[in-house]
């Protein structure tokens, strides 16, 4: 017996068409399938009550392996009804019965079979596997995401952490450690003016060349008589008293400190009235001789901010001082002549208007100094004829002029450097405390939210890792059931065949 | 109590149709998908769906969403980020946010971004701020640091907050950049320290560089702080130039002029002055300049000082020092460019002086200086005539200038050749002279000369032909060379003692150089008039007589080839050599013994073979020795190679060969033969007698001559033979055949005296055959 050797191969793409063209199963199995298929939906409208027709019903699909699954259990349940002819009298099996035979009739359950077989092969599987490769590569690039955005909360927190240490403060309280942080301001000014005296040469070399001896009047005065008040340039001696105008830094109650308890709005207004206010402050500072020394150099923090404040009746200080009055020196009855008050209270680099022009003129020496410099070089490389006409006009030579050059440009950036200039804008600009304070917390909620994203993003990426595990179970009973009902076809078509030894290519491996 | 029992089943039985249809209605994920796609197929629903296409939402809450999205990230939202957050696709977020931008006037959807006008208050805000710091900002600027478009930035930001939030002004030049007040004070301020520092002319880009200035903010506040100078132009290379440089430049010059009176060129270029004279011009316009190469000299020092001390010098006959009394600045050139100046000016007289190395002397002064000089040239005269040495010369030279003749006469297009080199060698020879000064002492030393004496004058014309014919020959060449009797060198130890009193002993060499030609030309003539008084003796062969000699040997050989042509082959070759061995030979000892005599040989024998020529030849100059060698090769070759061979020596001897003419010939023949006739009356020994005869003959019959030895008598006989009649050859042959006997029997026997008893009674016939047989050939001419 030869033949009933070899075996028969059938491909799973090819199953249907094989089975059609061996004539196993007619051409219009589909009307027959609809038809067992209403016949099913009505017979499930009266079933017995059983855990095992429960389990088997709870499915979506019921084949013909499972009518003959609940034909076994009902010949358990309907065994009353069996005659002594082997036949059973119940409708229930009767119905199931007529639905078996109608399955075994020109082996329309083979053709549901393969039909469900090749449609899980196709579809079913590959569509759960592709389910599961898009979740798992969703969840690797929402983990990256939230790893990347490691690198912009560093940023924005090196930014905050360097604004916070221009500013001098820590960023608990801010109107507090403002208002320290500003105390500290004169002290900065003397710093950056320690130098001042090495640029003396270069102010009498600028002087000479120009031909004026009224140059850089600022500077000169700085030179001989340190940061003095703008009183004391203007009128060309000390004042008796200072009477600095008060600071208000205007905080919203949101960007005061992150302390619930904190003040919401401090106002140091004080009186305005002369007398009132010369009197108390003659009272508090005690100078010894009146007019017999210099102010000292740090003439701000000798200025207690809690007296200020103790008056009840404090108004506002009109700022708009008219220019023409600082000319003009008002002599009082008693005491009132000496006061330094409104702008003129401030030091030369304390005013806005005063440190401008500050700044001016060391420039404008700075200027000098680089251009006399460039020009020696020049006729170091020149003729002799040359250098010996211009000894007349410069006394000083390279080397020294570099020195001098050095120190301005050093008063400079001391002068001109980024925590001095926050402090002077924090003193002199109401709404720059506010901007200040804004850009902190923007940047400590942009660190806040960017962390919340993060968080969020780590946790998505743990769901969608949870899926793509609970797909697991469905993917290996979708494979038995597969393999189920190749095991049953291969079998069905073995015995048809004389027991050959039926193989169906393509299936799930 | 069945129906009962019939109840409680159907109650069973509808719970357990309940339980299965509920299991039964449970939906799955895929249903819910169809059903929501076929509410959308139907219009019946308006969704939009998420990337991963598992949820849905509302373009209504999705705009709520976007807003949101909005107010949480500041006022400024990247659509793409926007996209992702809210898990839409992109292209759905942008059609809602237009909707947006265009229901809100607050919201601006700008470049794929929303932003609404909190956002840009803040910004304005930050701008404020970076200009209060910063003083100036631009627009290209910030749109970098926003990361926002330039034309959004500057007009819905910055012009729109300009003077409210922004406290700032706008550039009118370009709107795009913004500043404030106070940082133009600042430009100012840098911009005026910087030009107070310069001294010099310096690029403005330089300036800018230096103080961090830009360009323009420069040029519109350069005239708010009116400099001291002034820049040149607006171009890139402009130049700042400070009033005082221009300042300082004009006090050097001026203080260096009033303290040394001049100016040096070199000194006003280094003080950045391009072109000096044009300066010097318009610095001083009320001042006269000397203008040299170097220096530019003040008129008034020129006259006080040189002009009044060259005066001086030629009143009082002395030299003068011109740097001692020039500035010391002034090189030798610049001394010598003064001192010509000052000659080339009318009221000068340049003749007056003469200018060695920074001296100036005068006329009076030199003529004095080399006064014992006179006496030097007298006795050097008197030398060369006693000694023999003038006589030599004189010699010389009149060989050389018959040459000269000679050459003139054969060619005559060569005449004007010679003149014209005659003037332009007189030509070179005055503007060999360099120094004005010296050029116009040679002028006067000639016309002096001149002045003096005829004979000198004809000395002179002797000179020039002399000069002219120098192109010739090495041999012309050394024959006139002038003679010196009195040299530099005699000079300078005469003239030295003098100058070292006065420590111009450096110029001896200078001096004596101009003098040296005007004493030896006055030795000449001195030794000229003792050499005409004294008899002349010892006369030389000329040059033009050996070459007329040699010239007339040549003609003869050539006449000579001609008659031995017409002898047979073999005899030909014999009467060839002949004929180099005799006459060839002679033109070699001519012109060797020539040679031998310009190379200041001695030769003791006159006639000379081959190899006392060629070892002659050896001891010769080189340019003789090839050619001589090479004519006595000749001698053994043919009459042509020694032609050529003769003309390469005569060349190298400076001679001329004549031209052929063949005019001549016959009178030479004619001449020839009388010389032949002549001979033949006065002889009297019979073979000798035959010899001519044949001779004569031969040249009656065939009209040229022939040069041949005795041996050759049979075959001149037999050439004649046929032109003579019988008796005549009868007559010849038989006086033959004696004058044989003769000579080969034993002297005095009886046989020889029977012999010369018979030749001397045929003798007058054989006389007589030969003058008769001439007239006969001249009547056949006829």
């Amino acid at each position: 017996m030869n033949e009933s050797e070899i075996p028969i191969d059938i491909h799973t793409l090819k199953l249907q068409d094989w089975l059609i063209s061996r004539r196993i199963v007619p051409k219009n199995v589909q009307q027959e399938l609809r038809e067992i298929h209403r016949k099913i939906s009505n017979a499930l409208q009266d079933m017995p009550s059983n855990e095992q027709l429960i389990k088997l019903l709870a499915r979506t699909n019921i084949n013909y392996y499972h009518v003959k699954e609940i034909i076994e259990i009902l010949k358990q349940t309907e065994k009353d009804t069996k005659s002594v002819f082997g036949t059973y009298g119940s409708q229930r099996m009767k119905d199931w019965q007529e639905i078996s035979r109608l399955y075994e009739k020109n082996a329309t359950y083979l053709a549901e079979t393969a039909q469900i077989f090749v449609r899980n092969v196709n579809y079913e599987i590959p569509g759960v596997r592709k389910q599961m490769a898009r979740l798992e590569q969703q969840a690797d690039e929402t983990q990256k995401r939230a790893h990347d955005l490691n690198k912009p909360e560093s940023q924005i927190l090196a930014d905050h952490s360097a604004l916070l240490e221009q500013l001098g403060v820590k960023g608990d309280n801010l109107h507090a450690e403002f208002v320290q942080v500003l105390s500290g301001l004169p002290e900065l000014y003397d710093k950056s003016l320690v130098g001042i005296a090495n640029i003396q040469p270069g102010i009498d070399l600028y002087a000479e060349v120009s031909g004026n001896k009224q140059v850089l009047p600022i500077l000169n005065h700085l030179v001989e008589f340190g940061n003095t008040t703008v009183y004391q340039y203007i009128h060309k001696e000390a004042p008796l008293a200072v009477e600095e105008p008060p600071i208000r830094l205007n905080l919203s109650e949101g960007n005061a400190s992150k302390d619930d308890n904190a003040v919401a709005e401090i106002d140091f207004g004080t009186d305005d009235n002369g007398g009132t206010s010369s009197t108390v402050s003659a009272e508090i500072i005690d100078y010894g001789d009146f007019g017999s020394g210099d102010l000292p150099e740090s003439d701000g923090g000798n200025i207690d901010w809690g007296i200020e404040s103790a008056p009840t009746d404090a108004v506002e200080i009109n700022f708009d001082i008219p220019v023409e009055e600082y000319g003009i020196v008002v002599e009082g009855t008693g005491m009132d002549g000496g006061t330094a008050k409104g702008d003129q209270a401030y030091t030369l680099l304390d005013s806005p208007n005063y440190r401008d022009r500050f700044l001016d003129e060391i420039y404008e020496l700075e200027s000098f100094l680089r251009m006399r410099i460039y020009e020696l070089k020049q006729l170091e490389s020149s003729s002799d004829i040359m250098f010996s006409l211009m000894d007349n006009i410069a006394t000083h030579d390279g080397e020294s002029i570099w020195k001098i050059l050095v120190s301005v440009e050093k008063i400079i950036q001391q002068t001109s450097d980024k925590q001095t200039q926050h402090l002077f804008q924090l003193k002199h600009s109401p709404k720059y405390a506010n901007m200040l304070a804004t850009k902190l917390q923007q940047m400590t909620k942009a660190v806040e939210k960017l962390r919340a994203t993060r968080e969020a993003l780590k946790q998505l990426t743990i769901e969608l890792r949870e899926q793509r595990q609970d797909l697991n179970p469905v993917l290996e009973e979708l494979i038995a059931q597969t393999r189920t009902l190749q095991s049953h076809i291969e079998k069905d078509i073995s015995k048809r065949y004389k027991n050959r030894v039926v193989n169906l290519m393509g299936g799930v491996n | 109590m069945g129906s009962d029992w019939d109840e409680i089943k159907r109650l069973a039985a509808d719970f357990q149709k309940a339980q299965l249809t509920s299991t039964l209605q449970k939906l799955s994920e895929r249903n819910c998908v169809e059903i929501v796609t076929l509410l959308l197929e139907k219009q019946m629903l308006e969704v939009v769906f998420t990337n991963d296409g598992k949820e849905y939402i509302t373009p209504d809450h999705l705009e709520r969403e976007i807003q949101d999205e909005l107010y949480v990230n500041g006022g400024r939202a990247n659509l793409v980020e926007v996209s992702k957050t809210l898990n839409v696709d992109l292209s759905r977020i942008e059609l809602l946010a237009e909707r947006i931008s265009a229901e809100n006037q607050s919201v601006h959807l700008v470049l794929g971004q929303l932003i609404d006008e909190d956002y840009i208050s803040h910004i304005a805000q930050e701008i404020n701020e970076k200009l209060v710091q910063r003083g100036e900002v631009s627009i290209s600027e910030l749109a970098s640091q926003f990361d926002l478009p330039s034309d959004f930035l500057q007009h819905d930001v910055v012009e729109k907050h300009l003077g409210k939030i922004i406290k700032g002004r706008q550039d009118a030049s370009n709107p795009r950049v913004f500043f404030t007040q106070a940082y133009i004070q600042r430009c100012k301020a840098k911009i005026r320290g910087a030009l107070a520092a310069i001294t010099r002319p310096i690029n403005v880009a330089v300036i800018l560089q230096k103080i961090g200035v830009q360009e323009k903010i420069f040029y519109s506040l350069l005239d708010e702080i009116a400099p001291a100078g002034q820049v040149t132009s607006k171009q890139a290379n402009s130049q700042y130039v400070p009033h005082i440089y221009a300042k300082t430049q004009a006090d050097w010059v001026n203080s260096f002029y009033k303290q040394n009176s001049f100016l040096e060129y070199d000194a006003i270029q280094k003080l950045g002055i391009s072109d000096a004279k044009s300066y010097i011009r318009k610095q001083f316009p009320n001042e006269e300049f000397l203008y040299l190469k170097r220096v530019a000299l003040g008129a008034r020092l020129v006259e006080l000082t040189v002009v009044t001390a060259l005066n001086e010098c030629s009143a009082t006959k002395q030299y003068l020092d011109l740097t001692t009394i020039l500035p010391s600045n002034l090189s030798e050139e610049d001394i010598e460019e003064v001192f010509s100046t000052i000659m080339a000016q009318k009221h000068s007289n340049p003749s007056n002086f003469v200018y060695l190395d920074g001296i100036v002397f005068s006329q009076p002064y030199l003529a004095q200086l080399v006064q014992p000089c006179q006496a030097l040239a007298e006795s050097q005269a008197k030398a060369a005539i006693d000694g023999g040495v003038y006589q030599q010369y004189i010699v010389e030279k009149t060989l050389a200038q018959k040459g000269n003749v000679s050459t003139q006469e054969l060619e005559d297009e060569g005449k004007v050749d010679k003149r014209d080199e005659r003037r332009k060698k007189a030509s070179s020879g005055k503007a060999g002279g360099g120094a004005q000064g010296r050029e116009t002492k040679t002028k006067s030393t000639k016309k002096h000369q001149r002045g003096k004496a005829a004979a000198q004058f004809d000395s002179d014309d002797e000179d020039d032909a002399q000069q002219g014919s120098r192109g010739g020959g090495g041999a012309s060449k050394k024959a006139v060379k002038p003679l010196e009797l009195v040299k530099t060198a005699d000079i300078v130890k005469l003239i030295t003692a003098s100058l070292e009193e006065e420590g111009l002993e450096h110029l001896s060499k200078s001096i004596a150089s101009l003098y040296t030609n005007q004493f030896n030309q006055t030795a000449l003539a001195r030794a000229q008039e003792l050499f005409e008084a004294t008899p002349q003796t010892n006369r030389r062969q000329t040059h033009a007589a050996i070459q007329d000699r040699i010239n007339t040997l040549l003609i003869d050989i050539r006449l000579y080839e001609k008659g031995l042509k017409l002898f047979p082959q073999d005899t030909q070759t014999q009467l060839v050599k002949y004929l180099l061995k005799s006459l060839g030979n002679e033109i070699c000892n001519e012109l060797s013994l020539y040679v031998a005599s310009e190379c200041n040989l001695t030769v003791k024998n006159t006639n000379l073979n081959v190899d006392q020529r060629n070892k002659l030849a050896q001891e010769c100059e080189a340019q003789y020795r090839a050619a001589l060698l090479e004519q006595n090769k000749a001698l053994n070759k043919s009459i042509d190679d020694f032609e050529l061979a003769t003309e390469t020596v005569l060349k190298t001897c400076s001679m001329i060969i004549k031209k052929v003419d063949k005019k001549k010939d016959r009178l030479l023949i004619a001449d020839h033969k009388k010389k032949l006739q002549k001979q033949l009356l006065e002889c009297n020994e019979p073979a000798l007698l035959l010899h001519l005869a044949a001779l004569i003959l031969f040249t009656t019959i065939t009209g040229s001559i022939l040069h041949a030895s005795g041996k050759f008598v049979s075959a001149i006989l037999q050439h004649i033979r046929g032109s003579l009649n019988e008796d005549q050859n009868a007559l010849l042959l038989r006086y033959h055949d004696l004058v044989l006997q003769v000579l080969q029997a034993i002297p005095d026997s009886n046989e020889s005296k029977l012999a010369n008893e018979h030749l001397q009674t045929m003798q007058n016939q054989v006389v007589e055959l030969a003058q008769n047989f001439s007239r006969a050939s001249i009547s056949k001419a006829d």
